[in-house]
């Protein structure tokens, strides 16, 4: 019997103009203090000077405008944003940037609501499902500015110590964002090559949100929409990548990607992506877009819920005119046709070979892997991990 | 899809919680709400086992249920509104908890709104966003009957003294969790289960051709589409098949959770007029009006039908058919099968059986006219188009 | 005024305040205007501003008569209040780029008040958009093209020239 509940009420604003309501919003939630981060890159490319005279435009001020956080995030940004957020009495978080702001803000976020100083606490506690709280309202505006990573609308914020080399998930509500806001001034022309990594990725995120979400209809509902639009919209996104309309329409399908994807308690292929993500130095985007084919290779006849993600990926003209038997084949043949297309296109890695990791190392990883997963599923174990590897390398 | 000038907001507010038995898992959820003494509004307690059940939960929950206040009208009027304020007040409740179908959850917001509110007058809790929030007054609800599509959204209807119905519109609506469980759906009444699942039938497809529909409110709505489709005939074959049961309700809940962001269109506009005119419940006039509208769409939304039409239809149907013909095809599909359902049920077919006079007529337009779903209609309505789907209907 | 974007605050407050004179053109030229105005009741009031201090437009029904001016009356004492988010939003309805129940669709605005009233006034603006509008930037927009039942021109010549219309 399929039972589920969803949560999630991150207000998502999208398109024209979307940034001209963030003056609204902020004092929608009473934030007339709002502390302001975001990383170098985005300062430089002018997008906190976008943000600026949106808030001009409104008279709107902040308490303090932060710019360092590191290019990877770190328990040392969270602390800094606390810092700052206390020290200047502040009453909102606007963060701008990429995951590595995103994350920051979140867990930051947590921090405050749970009157968390200092991210030690946080030792020896890496699953958090830290939902008791102090209450304290804290609202946190994302404003991706680089590719999303698919976690700014999601409960979920990850965070690598390299200090005392532990990797901490947080899956609470109180890590949740306010309102992601998605704007064209906020975007950069994309090279062909990160728009198809990124892509790639969330189809990889949606397929995965679709399969294993088949009882909870509000989330194989953003799966499904992140499918079919990366379907019809990545190769003229790829193709005509100076064109901010495909490149957005791109964005919003990585942000509901991640709230199947994210929104799913346990899974093995987001264990594996995180510990390849980390020896590799790649966003968990690029590693799904590389080992998603080989992932759902080993899955065709075991799930039996695959078949219908046909319907997405090729619409229903397609699926009806597809022997039922043979539609998780199919399926899979249809999405490595793609797959295969955009890898030659912008002509991206589609082994783990390239990427620099060694086979040697397969082990290690599997055993990291299987250490941190705490599903039930028999079938997920270390063989299947390191035969997975293999597979992909 | 051409994105110039689009914008668009999304936001899902309710927390829910679905499947057989989840009203004992949400007993932790519960206790996080921060209730203690909750104001319980139910349907008839005698006939609705549910009640009793969700009373257990909430005292496995640490919670004490304050005050019950038990009273069906079909649309709650100002006076109950008064009283049940005043009991809330009297037994010092901090939340609501509604247990029940439409009729209650649609009390329970509209008591909510006035309480969060701190409203005095009732004349300010009427219309949109009228009602600001000042307390914090956690509402759940655990609709009992499917089709629920109203129980998640951020609007509701009340009765005013001199009999006038208004829509409230506000956040303050949307209820802060959203309890369905199908074991609970015990009190089974076939038309009203039936009338509920065309209902929301007829909400998804207006969702889907909505001006406001995104590809995501889209995904919903198909989905939601094909959950009808597979459980309707179960549950009128089996009223105890819990699966299909769960599969209507969470069709409800997808119109629900894509009606603030989507809207509705003109079929809703007439049929909350004609509810509002003729006494009748809003979910049997949406049966009657529902295919007129879709014919009256139909020249502007020829390609969303015939997408649709797979999700009624299945594959060997679909595939069938002529690209040209899909949209006919759903219409006619639609218009049988409502028509049959309610004729085995012995609901109203046509406007005259439900009891509209040709002198209600320009009332009837007069009401829909005023209505806020015509906004997002796929057509621009005028009242001589309105005047034309119902003389059709006559 | 304050802050950025002073062009769009300029044009739209000039492009407010003609549109407060088109409604009262209408309402003395066309039937249909006058027959959604008698829908409203009395004392009716229906406020439109841009936050966060931009142009403001009140509208009010009294004795069966329709005035309509920028400016307000007094803060609080409306039917229907209207708010575009900023000023985006209220600069493509003024400029005719999308109509009200399209910002409306859009979320440009937040209302808080009366729903039919709202409803009865968003088809006056569409007459309104009808005169002002030619049949070509209608249809470009997607806007409701209705029939004109007063001269468009006559009604342009006294919105711009009418004079005192109240």
């Amino acid at each position: 019997m399929s039972t589920f509940s969803f949560s999630n009420d991150v207000k998502i604003l999208f398109g024209d103009h979307a940034l001209d309501n963030l003056p609204y919003e902020l004092k929608e939630h009473d934030c007339s203090r709002p502390l302001f981060v975001c990383d170098e890159r985005s300062y430089r490319l002018g997008f906190a000077k976008e943000v600026k005279r949106a808030l001009d435009n409104d008279m709107i001020g902040y308490a303090f405008f932060y710019r360092k956080i590191s290019e990877k995030a770190s328990p040392k940004d969270c602390d800094a944003i606390v810092d700052l957020y206390q020290t200047y009495d502040c009453d909102g978080i606007i963060a701008l940037g990429g995951e590595n702001v995103v994350q920051s803000a979140k867990i930051a976020k947590l921090m405050l609501i749970q009157g968390v100083g200092d991210f030690v606490y946080f030792k020896h506690k890496s699953e958090m499902d830290a939902d008791k709280g102090l209450y304290r309202e804290v609202p946190l505006f994302i404003l991706p500015s680089d590719i999303p990573s698919g976690i700014e609308a999601s409960d979920r914020a990850m965070i690598f110590d390299e200090k005392n080399n532990v990797f901490y998930n947080f899956n609470s509500v109180l890590t949740r964002a306010s309102a992601v806001f998605l704007d064209v001034r906020l975007t950069d022309i994309m090279p062909a090559k990160a728009m198809a990594t990124a892509g790639l990725g969330a189809l990889a995120m949606g397929v995965k949100g679709f399969v294993e979400n088949s009882g909870n209809p509000i989330a194989l509902a953003y799966a499904t929409s992140a499918i079919h639009t990366i379907m019809g919209e990545l190769l003229p996104a790829m193709r005509h990548n100076s064109n901010s309309d495909y490149r957005i329409s791109i964005y919003s399908s990585i942000i509901n990607a991640g709230i199947a994807y994210y929104g799913i308690k346990e899974s093995l292929l987001r264990d594996i992506v995180n510990e390849l993500s980390l020896r590799t130095e790649l966003s968990a985007l690029n590693v799904l877009s590389i080992i998603f084919p080989y992932y759902y290779k080993t899955k065709v006849n075991k799930d039996r819920v695959f078949k219908s993600v046909l319907m997405p990926i090729a619409g229903e003209e397609q699926y009806a005119l597809t022997n039922a038997k043979s539609r998780e084949v199919v399926a899979l043949d249809k999405l490595k046709e793609f797959w295969q297309k955009v890898v030659l296109l912008a002509d991206i890695p589609s082994t783990l070979h390239e990427t620099g990791i060694e086979q040697s190392d397969f082990v290690k990883i599997a055993d990291a892997v299987i250490t941190r997963y705490r599903g039930t599923d028999p079938h997920n174990n270390f063989t299947t991990i390191v035969h997975l590897l293999e597979e992909a390398f | 899809m051409n994105y110039k000038g689009f914008y668009y907001e999304f936001q899902n507010p309710a927390r829910v919680a679905a499947g057989v038995n989840c009203l004992s898992d949400s007993v932790s959820v519960l206790s996080g709400l921060g209730l203690h003494n909750a104001f319980f509004v139910c349907d008839d307690v005698e006939k609705n086992s549910a009640v009793d059940e969700v009373r257990k939960a909430i005292k496995s929950a640490k919670v004490k249920v304050g005050a019950m206040y038990v009273k069906e009208e079909k649309i709650v009027t100002l006076s109950t509104l008064r009283e049940m304020r005043d009991v809330y007040r009297v037994n010092n409740c901090d939340c609501i908890v509604a247990c029940g179908d439409y009729k209650i959850v649609n009390t329970a917001k509209i008591l909510r709104m006035l309480l969060a509110g701190q409203v005095v007058r009732f004349e300010d809790v009427k219309g949109i966003n009228v009602a600001k929030k000042k307390v914090n007054i956690p509402l759940v609800v655990v609709p009992t009957c499917v089709g629920m599509s109203k129980a998640v959204t951020t609007s509701a209807l009340v009765k005013d003294d001199e009999g006038s119905v208004f829509e409230c519109v506000s956040p303050l609506c949307a209820p802060d969790y959203c309890i369905i469980d199908p074991a609970l759906t015990s009190v089974f009444d076939a038309p009203t289960t039936i009338a509920g699942a065309l209902e929301s039938f007829a909400m998804n497809i207006e969702e889907f051709v909505s001006k406001q529909a995104i590809t995501l409110t889209k995904c919903m709505n198909l989905i939601a589409i094909r959950e009808i489709r597979d459980n309707v005939f179960k549950v009128v074959n089996d009223p105890m098949d819990v699966h299909a049961v769960l599969g209507l309700q969470k069709a409800g809940l997808l119109a629900g959770a894509c009606y603030s962001s989507a809207s509705a269109g003109v079929a809703h506009a007439i049929a909350s007029a004609l509810a509002a005119v003729t006494g009748e419940d809003y979910y049997i006039c949406m049966g009657v009006v529902f295919s007129a509208c879709m014919k009256y769409n139909l020249d502007v939304v020829e390609k969303d039908y015939a997408q649709a039409l797979y999700y009624i239809v299945g594959d060997d149907r679909y595939a069938s058919t002529p690209a040209e013909d899909r949209a006919r095809t759903l219409i006619e599909t639609s218009q049988k099968m409502i028509r049959e359902l309610f004729d085995e049920n012995g609901l109203p077919t046509s406007l005259s059986r439900l009891g509209l006079k040709e002198e209600d007529l320009d009332k009837a337009v007069e009401e829909t006219m005023k209505s806020y779903a015509l906004v997002t209609n796929p057509k621009n309505v005028t009242k001589e188009d309105v005047y034309a789907i119902l003389r059709s209907l006559m | 005024m304050k802050g950025k974007k002073l062009f769009k605050k300029f044009v739209t407050s000039f492009n407010m305040y003609f549109f407060a004179r088109a409604l009262m053109c209408c309402f003395r030229y066309d039937e249909d205007f006058r027959k959604y105005v008698g829908m409203l009741p009395d004392k009716f009031v229906f406020r439109m501003r841009v936050l966060p201090d931009g142009a403001t437009m009140t509208l009010v029904k009294e004795n069966g008569k329709l005035t309509s001016f920028t400016g307000m009356v007094t803060a609080g004492c409306h039917d229907v209040d209207v708010c575009f988010k900023n000023i985006e939003g209220g600069f493509a309805f003024v400029t005719g780029k999308k109509s009200f129940a399209k910002c409306l669709a859009q979320s440009a605005f937040v209302i808080s008040g009366d729903v039919s009233g709202m409803m009865t006034v968003s088809h006056m603006f569409d007459i309104v958009g009808s005169y002002m509008l030619t049949k070509r930037v209608l249809k470009k927009y997607d806007r409701a093209i209705l029939s004109r039942k007063a001269g468009v021109h006559k009604v342009r010549f006294y919105t711009v020239f009418g004079g005192s219309l109240a």
